[in-house]
């Protein structure tokens, strides 16, 4: 048939078509070598294995520091055991000087000191315990979606996430603070404490792990919480001036921030 | 054009739309060729070169002169392997490829009227005899009198040698619409040269 010897030069041959192919065949394409452009193409092409292969590799990179300095959620406990210090009663409004010596406060005369250093409770306040105002339930709902979305912070675990939130709230609170003559922080000096002793062992937790960028945000926060924690019960103005002053050159509220923001913004 | 031109090029052209994936078992040799020129392997694209330069070169010479056909040919596997990243499925490739052909001769024809006038003679510096090299431009001026769907099939059978399947095959056409392109097209191309169907 024909028909097949034009589809694919099978059965019988058709003289028109041969004829045209032997006619045609004259302009057929001729081997030729690659033209130089495509060589230098070729040449400054990069494998697409390597790229795959840096991404991967960077993608691993990325899982492994994730994994080694990522959240790892320990309880006041588990703090306590790796560092070895004897562990204190969750009771609020009770602060326990942890065990390590930072800095010596500054000057104590006349205040009620808190010093880091002293290894048996500091004994109870009882004028200073007080309770923080409650929060509203959408204050509540966001600040527990915070925590639980800081793990998409490496360096922040959510027990850290908490206590910087907090931190960064009781410096607001403690900038914001106005007075004539006197001050009235008492509720900042019991938050300082609070959280100065918390601040010690997550501190010495992220030394542990050897996360070195929490370690010196916290470490950037203990002089302050220390200061007001050991503000006078009616701080002069120039006690608290030069507190402010401090934060206001160090930038603390805006380090705080920035660890803060990626769980803040998830909350919302 | 009779009616049966005009439905035969619309046939014709829907079937260059389609993808070779969809009507005609790919082969895998070929589809592993591109991956490997994707992964950087140099030899690999010589040899997708010398699979397709001949489908290539027929697709530019049922449009542009002969005598500029194997410079675009390079042409058209240099912008290939710049843009080959683009290409989601090695499956289509010579339909991809194809398409670039036909673009390429399109801005042929854009660069050309900017610049010169253009002639369609074939090269004087061939062994051919004078007698031969006319007998040939005659019938490729034939050929591309036809409907585009039509001269770039029968180019790709009566100049290139390749078969119905492997025209399929290599374009991305369906078998079916290449056996249509090639009846229809031979027999306008017949009735161009006035030579008589033979029963």
């Amino acid at each position: 048939m024909k028909d097949d010897y034009l589809w694919d030069g099978s059965g019988e041959v058709d003289p028109d078509i041969e004829q045209l192919e032997k006619a045609l065949g004259s302009l057929r394409f001729q081997a030729q070598p690659l033209d130089a452009r495509i060589e230098q193409q070729l040449n400054v092409r990069r494998p697409f294995f390597w790229k795959y292969a840096a991404a991967a590799a960077v993608v691993l990179m990325a899982l492994a520091a994730a994994w080694l300095l990522g959240p790892r959620t320990h309880s006041e406990r588990e703090l306590h055991a790796i560092l070895q210090t004897p562990a204190t009663p969750d009771l609020p409004g009770v602060q326990y000087a942890p065990t390590p010596s930072v800095n010596p406060p500054a000057s104590t005369g006349g205040r009620s000191a808190v010093a880091v250093h002293m290894k048996k409770p500091a004994p109870r306040l009882e004028r200073d315990v007080i309770e923080p105002p409650p929060a509203s339930d959408t204050a509540l709902v966001a600040s527990a979606m915070a925590i639980a979305s800081a793990v998409g912070n490496p360096f922040v675990d959510p027990d850290t996430a908490r206590h910087i939130e907090r931190s960064q709230v009781l410096l607001r609170s403690f900038r914001n603070s106005e007075g004539g003559a006197a001050f009235d922080l008492a509720y900042e000096r019991q938050s300082a404490r609070q959280l100065l002793a918390k601040n010690v062992l997550l501190r010495r937790a992220a030394d542990a792990r050897g996360n070195l960028p929490m370690s010196d945000l916290l470490g950037s926060l203990e002089p302050f919480l220390l200061d007001i924690a050991n503000l006078a019960d009616a701080p002069v103005p120039d006690d608290v001036r030069t507190i402010k002053a401090r934060m206001e050159k160090k930038e603390i509220i805006t380090a705080l921030q920035v660890y803060a923001a990626p769980t803040l913004s998830r909350a919302f | 054009m009779s009616a049966l031109e005009t439905a035969g090029k619309v046939l014709s052209l829907a079937s260059l739309s389609k993808p070779a994936a969809a009507s005609e078992p790919v082969a895998t040799a070929e589809v592993a060729l591109v991956e490997a020129v994707r992964a950087g392997d140099r030899e690999a694209f010589g040899r997708l070169y010398a699979l397709y330069a001949p489908m290539v070169h027929g697709i530019l010479l049922a449009r542009v002169p002969y005598r500029d056909v194997d410079d675009l040919v390079q042409d058209v596997f240099l912008a290939a392997l710049k843009r080959l990243g683009s290409l989601r499925e090695a499956a289509a490739f010579g339909g991809w490829l194809a398409m670039i052909a036909r673009n390429r001769a399109v801005d042929y024809y854009r660069r050309a009227r900017e610049t010169e006038e253009l002639t369609d003679e074939l090269p004087v510096t061939t062994h051919r005899d004078a007698e031969a090299e006319h007998e040939a431009a005659r019938m490729l001026e034939a050929v591309r009198s036809l409907p585009e769907a039509y001269r770039e099939t029968l180019v790709l059978r009566l100049v290139e040698g390749m078969t119905g399947p492997e025209i399929a095959a290599r374009t991305g056409m369906t078998a079916a619409s290449v056996r249509v392109n090639l009846h229809r097209g031979m027999k306008l191309l017949r009735e161009k040269l006035g030579l008589e169907e033979r029963p």
